[in-house]
């Protein structure tokens, strides 16, 4: 036994790349077995993972945190996204808002609640404000963490008693993975977006591909996309078990970060410059494994199961249970199915669709409300369908409203709503137990149950989004005829 | 907090079969049933509360196996989010999983909280499973020292466990709050040149 583990250590071969370059100017300690301690510079923190990690703190009688401005918070699970607070009603969802103010307040660690003007989904704020940076270890108790690696860093979920780990040691045991390298090459076609780049990977690879593996993502039909393109990508890592995903930094990086709040200025954001960019890979770096996907084979994605990697491009049918090649690949089709009421063989395209959301951590920036505004603009919604957008951040949210995209929205027949998690996961008043129609989300997760009781999910880019909300169904944006 | 008061060597209990492959952790720890806690005490009786409340016929709900420690479990247990409740909710009830695989922020999570997630190819926990439910008052015995599962008078399987957790429990170590603030405390110079801590990384406070 002692020999296969050793092998497996030897095995893991990465050398030069920017997972190992982090690791390196991280390890504080060697635990053995693979496990090194990492420093965290940055941890985020949100309502829901946190108050027993805190509690934790206070039962220790520990009063006091080493590095409090390496910790940030904010409110986004549980927020609601109406002005209105229905407060009565959601006194579950108020007391664990109170809860983190309190442990804030407590431990002195920044909170950027709703009066500060700079609240949103975390992963969305991280990288808004500059506190996402090549370089670095970012660690927040949220799946969806691997978003930040898109800046070329290493960043992962953890759960909740990690959060208690790094808020008294700024450090954690961290599991050294293999490093996969994924090449998408060629061009991505018209009407192909980031997400469905992301969507497909899982799509092709499996719901466990990543597991073991931090993903770094490059090739020549990536060269093209923006920051928050490569957000979109990254923020799914997790969704194949990859839970750290990057892409490497370059001048869209840096000038992406230039002027942000939260990050020097003039000669020191300079050589903070050169120091994050040293952390790319190196030309000869060694990988684990590689994988290429060719671009252009590529199509618009939509889910038709209770997991991500269940899905179909959209030109092609729900595969047939026969087709699986594996046992439990069957056994969890059939199982989607069972639920969904969904038919081996059947299209996704042309389904009737009940709600469309557009927002989530993966695609609430201002880029993705652009793409889905250019879709609405000059339409109108199907007739009583419900459109939920929202934007992923207060800040996303006054862009959007300084570029006229809410009049372009309301316009529509869409509503326009303020900033937080809302129907990704169904935490807030907006959740929608019991619904019957399928929902068209531009979200990251279609489990049973995610978006409300017995809901259906059906995950897809932005513009796919925006046009199942003007035509009811489920179709192929590349046909949509766009007007000024 | 004394580590050897911690050290978990064994495993030993009857056992429950939940085989569905994929279960995930909005399954184990639904979101309006679990995830509004301030405490994990508050999630005493959340593990599939939902799947629970459905079927009542749910193997879960069995009482027959009322009292199991060990949850025989099925492929990709855990996957989906990096909630920590779902391995609580899990703690609340069983102090071992075995299954053929984990998702790996579960299984990271399961560790954090010294619960002792093993595996064993489906294959060989179909057949515990199958001996369990022919007589569910079969003692299972997880062996942390021999790295066996023991269902019988010499009848044993092998299991598989990351070596650095078989050892983190056998020590007592899986609680690492205490060695992690030791070791940044020791060796917080080899980082002190990190922008973060030299100050231009992010700006100060």
């Amino acid at each position: 036994m002692l020999l296969v583990n050793l092998l497996g250590e030897l095995l893991k071969m990465s050398k030069g790349t920017l997972y190992d370059k982090v690791l390196e100017t991280h390890t504080l300690k060697d635990l053995g077995n693979g496990r090194l301690q990492l420093f965290v510079d940055m941890h985020l923190i949100h309502e829901v993972t946190s108050p027993p990690a805190f509690g934790d703190l206070r039962a220790e009688g520990l009063t006091k945190i080493p590095f409090p401005h390496l910790n940030k918070a904010t409110m986004d699970h549980v927020v609601p996204t109406i002005d209105d607070d229905v407060a009565a009603a959601f006194a579950k969802g108020i007391r664990m808002e109170k809860a983190l103010r309190k442990n804030c307040e407590q431990y002195g660690i920044e909170l950027f609640d709703r009066q500060s003007g700079k609240q949103g989904i975390v992963h969305t704020i991280g990288p808004e404000l500059g506190l996402t940076v090549p370089g670095i270890v970012l660690v927040c108790g949220d799946s969806h963490t691997s978003t930040h690696g898109a800046f070329g860093n290493v960043s992962y979920g953890i759960g909740t008693t990690q959060v208690g780990h790094v808020l008294r040691s700024q450090s954690l045991a961290h599991q050294r993975a293999k490093v996969r390298r994924i090449n998408i090459e060629g061009t991505l076609p018209r009407g192909v977006d980031a997400k469905d780049v992301a969507l497909a990977e899982i799509m092709l690879f499996g719901s466990g591909s990543g597991a073991g593996f931090a993903q770094e993502w490059g090739g020549s039909a990536l060269e093209n996309l923006s920051m928050e393109e490569r957000m979109t990508i990254t923020n799914l890592g997790a969704e194949c078990q990859a839970n750290v995903s990057y892409f490497n930094p370059d001048y869209k990086t840096i000038n992406f970060l230039r002027g942000r709040e939260r990050v020097p200025s003039g000669e020191t954001f300079d050589k903070a410059a050169r120091y994050w960019l040293s952390f790319t890979s190196d030309k000869d770096a060694i990988y684990d494994e590689i994988k290429t996907i060719d671009a252009n084979t590529l199509r618009p994605v939509v889910t038709w199961g209770v997991n991500p990697s269940q899905a179909v491009f959209i030109d092609q049918p729900i595969p047939r249970l026969e087709s699986f090649s594996s046992d439990n690949e069957r056994k969890a089709a059939k199982k989607a199915l069972d639920y969904s009421g969904y038919k081996e063989g059947e299209y996704m395209l042309g389904k009737d669709v009940g709600a469309v959301f557009i927002g989530s951590c993966t695609n609430g920036r201002i880029s993705d409300l652009k793409k889905a505004a250019e879709v609405i603009k000059g339409y109108h919604v199907a007739d009583g369908l419900k459109v939920l957008v929202v934007p992923g951040s207060q800040q996303v949210k006054r862009e959007a409203e300084r570029l006229g995209l809410d009049k372009v929205f309301l316009e529509s027949g869409a509503e326009w709503r303020n900033a937080g998690c809302s129907m990704c996961l169904g935490m807030n008043t907006d959740r929608m137990d019991n619904f019957p129609g399928i929902i068209a989300s531009t979200s990251n997760r279609n489990y049973q149950n995610r978006q409300g009781d017995a809901t259906r999910t059906a995950l897809m880019s932005p513009t796919m989004a925006a046009y199942a909300a003007i035509t009811g169904k489920i179709g192929d944006v590349r046909e949509h005829v766009y007007r000024e | 907090m004394s580590t050897e008061s911690k050290y978990i060597r064994k495993v030993e209990g009857t056992a429950v079969p939940y085989l569905d492959v994929n279960i995930d952790t909005d399954e184990i720890a639904p979101t309006k049933e679990a995830l509004f806690i301030l405490d994990w005490k508050e999630l005493s009786d959340a593990f599939c509360i939902k799947s629970r409340r459905k079927d009542l016929s749910h193997i879960l709900n069995d009482p027959t196996y009322s009292g199991a420690k060990i949850l025989l479990a099925g492929d990709n247990f855990g996957c989906g989010s990096s909630r920590e409740h779902a391995a609580q909710a899990a703690k609340a009830r069983y102090s071992a999983i075995i299954a053929p695989s984990f998702a790996p922020i579960f299984e990271a999570n399961c560790y954090s909280i010294g619960v002792v997630a093993i595996k064993m190819p489906a294959e060989q926990i179909a057949q515990v499973a199958e001996i369990v439910r022919k007589n569910p008052q079969t003692s299972l015995n997880i062996d942390l020292e021999k790295k066996l599962l023991e269902y019988g008078p010499s009848q044993h399987i092998p299991f598989e466990l990351e070596e650095a957790r078989r050892q983190g429990f056998l020590k007592g170590e899986w609680d690492e709050a205490g060695d992690l603030e030791k070791g940044l405390h020791n060796n917080l110079h080899k980082v002190s040149s990190l922008p973060s801590l030299a100050g231009y990384g992010f700006l100060p406070n």
